[in-house]
């Protein structure tokens, strides 16, 4: 399956780097969109066929927990699998991601090799 | 024997995540303040959760230029204008307060504001605080949590 990913993060300079792990990943990648919060998240999901989103959670205008929560409420895009990535791997904060309806998640640092696992994971899932 | 404790997480995370994210390993640390710094670039964000506080992170033009074409996967002799430096920086201090929150064993989740840059004027007192600075082959990155409540 070829994967067309949505990153979505409010900082330039970690939708680079996403998007640099993700094409050196050797993973089937066939495009990558990215959104700088939540609202264009919704955007782009709604204009392009994507079938993986990765997000970061805190971001201005809406914060990554809302959007998966309407992405989640959406028919037409709640079966997109979704990895959300945080610096907070605190219980509560996992517990609420899994509650959100998140698939996976990814703590902050991580390595190339830890995302690449994480979207394997998902894809095998 | 707080403090060095807390002095020894601020370690700890920057060991971390400039290992894992900006192939910059930490070679020593030491007490706050940092060697002489010219033109530093401080950049500073908010945190609330079972503790709140602010963390603030320093580092000269140079080193924060080195770490933020690390980051990028760069090579040293691309460019970066100062604004691509300054969010780098911003993110490497929301990862690195991250680290610091997730070490101390709280069990609520915690909300981090975004980084921005900041005068040291500007940066709050209050409460305790808490400083390193860790020295990397590009120079000197210092940090500083205080926490208000």
């Amino acid at each position: 399956m070829s994967l067309r990913v949505l990153v979505v993060d409010d900082s330039p300079a970690m939708r680079v780097l996403l998007k640099k792990i993700l094409g050196l990943s050797g993973l089937p990648i066939e495009n990558i969109l990215d959104a700088s919060d939540g609202v264009e998240g919704l955007t782009r999901l709604r204009s392009h066929p994507i079938n993986l989103i990765l997000t970061d959670i805190n971001m201005p205008n809406m914060d990554g927990e809302e959007f998966v929560r309407q992405v989640k409420a959406d028919k037409n895009l709640r079966e997109i699998p979704v990895i959300m990535i945080t610096t907070d791997n605190s219980t509560a904060r996992v517990l609420r991601l899994r509650q959100l309806g998140a698939q996976g998640y990814l703590c902050k640092p991580f390595t190339p090799a830890m995302v690449k696992e994480k979207v394997l994971a998902l894809m095998s899932a | 024997m707080i403090a060095e404790q807390m002095a020894s997480k601020l370690r700890d995370a920057a060991s971390s995540v400039l290992e894992m994210m900006f192939a910059a390993p930490v070679l020593a640390d030491q007490e706050f303040p940092p060697a002489d710094v010219t033109g530093p670039i401080l950049v500073a964000l908010e945190f609330v959760g079972q503790v709140k506080g602010t963390f603030a992170l320093a580092a000269g033009a140079e080193p924060a230029r080195q770490l933020a074409l690390g980051f990028m996967g760069m090579n040293t002799s691309e460019h970066l204008d100062r604004q691509q430096v300054i969010e780098v920086l911003g993110e490497l201090a929301n990862m690195l307060c991250g680290h610091f929150l997730g070490q101390l064993n709280y069990h609520e989740s915690f909300q981090l504001s975004t980084p921005k840059e900041v005068t040291l004027e500007s940066l709050t007192h209050e409460g305790h605080s808490y400083q390193r600075t860790v020295h990397l082959e590009s120079g000197a990155l210092s940090m500083q949590v205080a926490i208000h409540a």
